[in-house]
């Protein structure tokens, strides 16, 4: 990231017209190139060796006459320069065919900010049209690949309601103009929030033409942003900590994978030890053991090395209405998490970090949606991928303060009843054999905390406030021996708050009680006794939302279903 | 009309609340599907056992068997869908083996789709599905008759934007 231009990050008084984003914007000349990198090196590449190859296979092979030292070679050098002009042509066309399509791409990716839109349009001959409501931005991240880095490019993410595939790219700018264009957006999203609530105009943006009042459903997604300073946000924010890569190093090795490896290669050396009796032959016995785990080796390397590559130059930042990630070693990103759309949280600690204390946080965030298949990269919630028991409660306290930290000791490392919680049933200890002692729920005014597992502990709390709907569950097992699961739903994300094998009973007053919970909790004090015609209902609804910062009024337009003939 | 109703007494099981079964032409109509997937099949295995090879007939004994397992079983599972409307939530209950409970709090509706293909038409069903934030919230009310999913529609709209919350 350059240094924030002072400049440009008093955003307050300026408006769209000063980028010019109003107007279509290309984007950076280099960015066919850099996209295309990989997949252009790899061309280049394969290229570049078949044309070694066909010289060598031109000298080796010759004529296979008379004289083959000799001949050969000049037989070689007559074929590169018989062919050098052909080969020229060709490689010349092909470069003038990839810059075509590379200048046809560019010229044709154009974006721009207008009528409360952010637009891209996309392709030539397959042509992407992408908007995507300011109001409905969720989050602007930059990013940095690899080879963007080399360049000195950015990419701009703009994140909005509806998960994965909503997100609108734009690859590549400048690092400097990523960073006017991010701000620019912010302030632009976050003073679209602002005029919402009285829907007044705001002077000096004509942002208000083209936007129709009700947003449009955006699927299965949560409806647009809610807090007005969640966008708002160009500076860095108070770091609150960072993970020193030493530890995350270690952390990452740490894992059941490479523990296994090292187990096999162990296992191996000291069988080799015992067969031949020299400490040379140990090492020929693990060299021997690892490559024939070849491919499982491999990938678990892949996969730590991307986990380190992932969460490397973790830092954390508060900036008072959002926590700020800025995390990747060689990729950086910034992930922004709006504290008030913050929907779960879960502590994990796996059993090879049980020695040394430590835990994982992450949460669910609306509208930050989970990829469960792979890249997740664009929508990490991992807001401490390793940090002590106390910096793991440092980071929930600051995520939400409403969390009593005593609990969430007592969830972490506590076992049994004391302190209000409700075990799994005695039933169940046939089926949790190590946990029954400790899996359970407990309940605080403000959320619900479920925690589980005894050589791999896990907590997750959900705010009552924040129960999307609740199931009950019972298989065939469960139904013998009388128990049921219990599951809050969340947003997608990572964390799952689920309560398995409760005693039957318990689960339906946990069912019955987390409803009516979860029903006060999402109303403002008050409404309960005002609950009598839809209109006082409604305004209470308003103020719900303006006090708490929860969530827009767009949401009801979805309810507005289409017309029962336009069915199926 | 809900309004006396107890939401305490939300049981997996039984319980003295009035559930409402679905319509039993939802029965037919997945009764219709299962022979329009495997009927087919029976006959593509009788075929070649009347002209080349008795030994043919066991496909076509195991197909009826499926055919018949999965009769039974469709009339199982659609009287075990229940749902009920309380003051402040909807819930759908489903399966023997396998049960589960589902409650959505109206304020937490985001839109509700009602879907009815040819055959569930031609039977006067539709489908409610009620969509939340979380795509696994996985309330789907099958088989109602349309008038009446159209009605409930309207009413957990009217509802949901009445109690709606924020996330």
């Amino acid at each position: 990231m350059t240094e924030p231009d002072p400049s440009i990050s008093s955003v307050e008084g300026r408006a769209a017209h000063d980028l010019g984003l109003h107007e279509w914007q290309h984007l950076h000349p280099l960015s066919p190139i850099v996209r295309g990198g990989v997949v252009g090196i790899a061309v280049i590449g394969y290229a570049g060796s078949q044309l070694v190859d066909d010289v060598f296979r031109g000298i080796g092979g010759g004529d296979g006459g008379d004289d083959p030292s000799e001949g050969g070679l000049r037989d070689g050098l007559g074929f590169l320069f018989d062919h050098s002009l052909v080969t020229s042509a060709v490689v010349l066309l092909a470069l003038l065919v990839v810059g075509l399509v590379g200048w046809l791409s560019w010229r044709f990716s154009k974006f721009r900010v207008t009528g409360g839109q952010i637009e891209l349009r996309k392709g030539w001959l397959f042509r992407e049209h992408r908007q995507v409501p300011l109001e409905r931005v969720q989050a602007i991240e930059i990013s940095r690949p690899l080879i963007a880095q080399l360049t000195g490019l950015s990419q701009v993410i703009v994140q909005s309601a509806g998960g994965g595939d909503s997100h609108l790219k734009l690859a590549f700018l400048s690092a400097r103009r990523a960073d006017e264009v991010r701000r620019e957006l912010l302030a632009l999203a976050g003073r679209r929030d602002e005029a919402r609530p009285g829907r007044v105009a705001v002077p000096g943006v004509d942002l208000e033409t083209g936007v129709t009042p009700d947003g449009r459903p955006t699927g299965v997604g949560v409806g647009a942003t809610g807090g007005t300073t969640a966008l708002l946000d160009p500076d860095e924010g108070r770091e609150v900590l960072r993970v020193p890569n030493s530890r995350l190093f270690v952390a990452t090795i740490l894992h059941g994978g490479t523990i296994f490896l090292g187990a096999v290669a162990l296992v191996a050396g000291s069988l080799a030890l015992a067969a031949y009796g020299s400490s040379l032959e140990v090492l020929t016995g693990v060299a021997i053991a690892l490559p024939a785990l070849g491919p499982l080796a491999f990938g678990i390397a892949v996969n730590r090395v991307g986990e380190l590559l992932k969460h490397g130059n973790f830092r954390l930042a508060d900036t008072g209405s959002s926590a700020r990630i800025q995390h990747g070693l060689t990729d950086k990103r910034t992930t922004t998490v709006p504290l008030h759309r913050i929907q779960a949280f879960g502590m994990v600690q796996p059993l090879w970090w049980r020695p040394l204390g430590w835990w994982r946080v992450s949460v669910n965030v609306a509208g930050i949606g989970h990829d469960p298949t792979g890249d997740d990269g664009d929508n990490d919630t991992t807001v401490l991928p390793v940090g002590t028991l106390d910096q793991a409660l440092d980071v929930l306290a600051l995520l939400d303060p409403a969390i009593s930290e005593d609990d969430l000791r007592r969830a972490a490392l506590g076992e049994g009843r004391e302190g209000g919680w409700t075990l799994v049933s005695e039933r169940a200890r046939s089926l949790d054999r190590l946990s029954w002692r400790r899996s359970g729920f407990a309940v605080s005014p403000h959320s619900l905390m479920v925690r589980s597992g005894r050589l791999w502990r896990r907590v997750s709390v959900m705010p009552h406030a924040r129960v999307q709907s609740l199931t009950l569950s019972q298989g065939p097992l469960e139904r013998q021996l009388d128990l049921a699961t219990v599951t809050l739903v969340s947003t997608p994300g990572p964390v799952s708050v689920s309560i398995q094998h409760l005693g039957t009973d318990t689960a339906q007053d946990l069912l019955r009680d987390e409803t009516s919970r979860s029903r006060e909790a999402r109303q403002p004090v008050g409404a309960a006794a005002a609950r009598g015609t839809d209109d006082t209902q409604h305004t209470q609804h308003t103020r719900e939302i303006s006090g708490t910062a929860c969530m827009s009024e767009d949401l009801p337009s979805q309810l507005e279903l289409p017309p029962p003939s336009e069915e199926r | 009309m809900t309004t006396e109703l107890d939401p305490g007494a939300v049981t997996l099981r039984g319980g003295e609340l009035p559930w409402r079964p679905v319509s039993p032409a939802l029965r037919t109509v997945r009764l219709i599907t299962l022979f329009a997937w495997l009927v087919p099949f029976v006959v593509a295995f009788a075929v070649p056992a009347v002209l080349v090879s008795a030994w043919f007939w066991i496909g076509s004994v195991v197909l009826v068997a499926v055919l018949g397992w999965g009769v039974w079983l469709i009339g199982r599972q659609v009287s075990a869908i229940t749902w009920i409307e309380l003051p402040d939530e909807i819930v759908i209950r489903k399966g023997r083996l396998f049960r589960s409970l589902v409650s959505i709090p109206y304020g937490r509706l985001q839109y509700i789709d009602v879907e009815s293909g040819p055959l569930m038409r031609s039977r006067g069903i539709a489908s409610c599905e009620f969509h939340t934030a979380s795509p696994e919230s996985g309330g789907t009310l099958p088989g109602l008759p349309l008038d009446e999913a159209e009605a409930l529609r309207g009413r957990l709209a009217a509802r949901g934007e009445a109690q709606r919350a924020g996330l």
